[in-house]
């Protein structure tokens, strides 16, 4: 049981370590994310030394993205196999993207006060994006109140389809509405506009915390495997009192 | 240019802090489900 339920290519469930090598690798690329950031990456001229919370906000934000969008993709896939490593990498990816737009949500704010001159401002971007946190947010509350797992997958995968449709809407609205918040200096059309040091500095970060994703969605889908065996167990436990 | 430093501060620290609580929390629920498959076992004699 614990073979079939275990992840493919991965140690078997209740045999893994609890921190691996994926952690482990990911909590060292972050430290060294860190380290560039603060003592190797020059400040902005205007901004000081807030411009560099940038470093953690805009990773955070693709990894939201990319996190979101694996929820729905996996979601499409669950509802078309019923497959339910479908269903538990979804459920991973979407406590994980809920992490990154936590922090998201809390360095923007950080970064606002002294640039803006106000924690919060109702735009579209911003109110946008605090929109996509309450659905994920809703969407593992929906998890955890339906006991029976080929519904809770069945309802959850549909949140998770609909959620992920904000995602064009937050990247577009600073061209659709009129905001507070920078325009692009990365996923443009044309090239990105920063100097190559600090865009070397930001492809640094981006890359280390989204092997933190990987990792942490590995770990996370690896939770989620052994809960399903931890269910049947003790479900057999029960019929054979 | 504006001192900006108690911000970067504390952006960093409060980042930080939510990534590594994630961390304990995935940890600290993955020991609770391996033990109570322990006991499951233990339980069955295996």
């Amino acid at each position: 049981m614990t073979e079939r339920l275990s992840i493919a290519g991965a140690p078997s469930a209740t045999r893994a370590p609890i921190v691996d090598g994926w952690l482990a690798a990911a909590a060292l690329a972050v430290a060294a994310a860190y380290v560039r950031i603060i003592w190797f990456t020059p400040p902005e001229a205007t901004q000081g030394l807030a411009q560099k919370i940038y470093y953690l906000h805009l990773p955070a934000a693709l990894n939201a993205y990319i996190a979101f969008a694996v929820v729905a993709v996996t979601s499409i896939v669950y509802l078309w196999l019923r497959d339910p490593r479908a269903d538990r990498v979804a459920e991973a990816s979407a406590e994980v993207g809920l992490l990154f737009t936590t922090v998201v949500l809390t360095t923007g704010p950080i970064w606002g006060k002294p640039i803006w001159g106000t924690w919060w401002t109702w735009d579209a971007r911003l109110t946008l994006t605090l929109f996509l946190w309450f659905i994920y947010a809703g969407y593992l509350v929906l998890r955890g109140a339906i006991p029976e797992p080929e519904m809770r997958a069945r309802y959850s995968a549909v949140l998770g389809i609909l959620g992920a449709l904000l995602i064009p809407f937050i990247h577009m609205s600073v061209y659709l509405f009129r905001t507070l918040h920078p325009m692009p200096i990365v996923l443009k059309p044309d090239r990105p506009s920063l100097p190559p040091e600090m865009l070397q500095t930001l492809l640094f970060s981006f890359a280390a915390f989204f092997l933190a994703y990987l990792a942490l969605v590995r770990a996370r889908y690896r939770l989620a495997v052994e809960r399903a065996l931890l269910a049947e167990r003790e479900s057999h436990s029960e019929g054979e009192r | 240019m504006a001192d900006t430093t108690a911000y970067y501060h504390a952006a960093y620290l409060v980042a930080g802090a939510l990534y590594v609580l994630y961390a304990v929390s995935l940890v600290t629920r993955r020991r609770k489900v391996l033990a109570r498959l322990a006991a499951l076992d233990g339980a069955d004699g295996r």
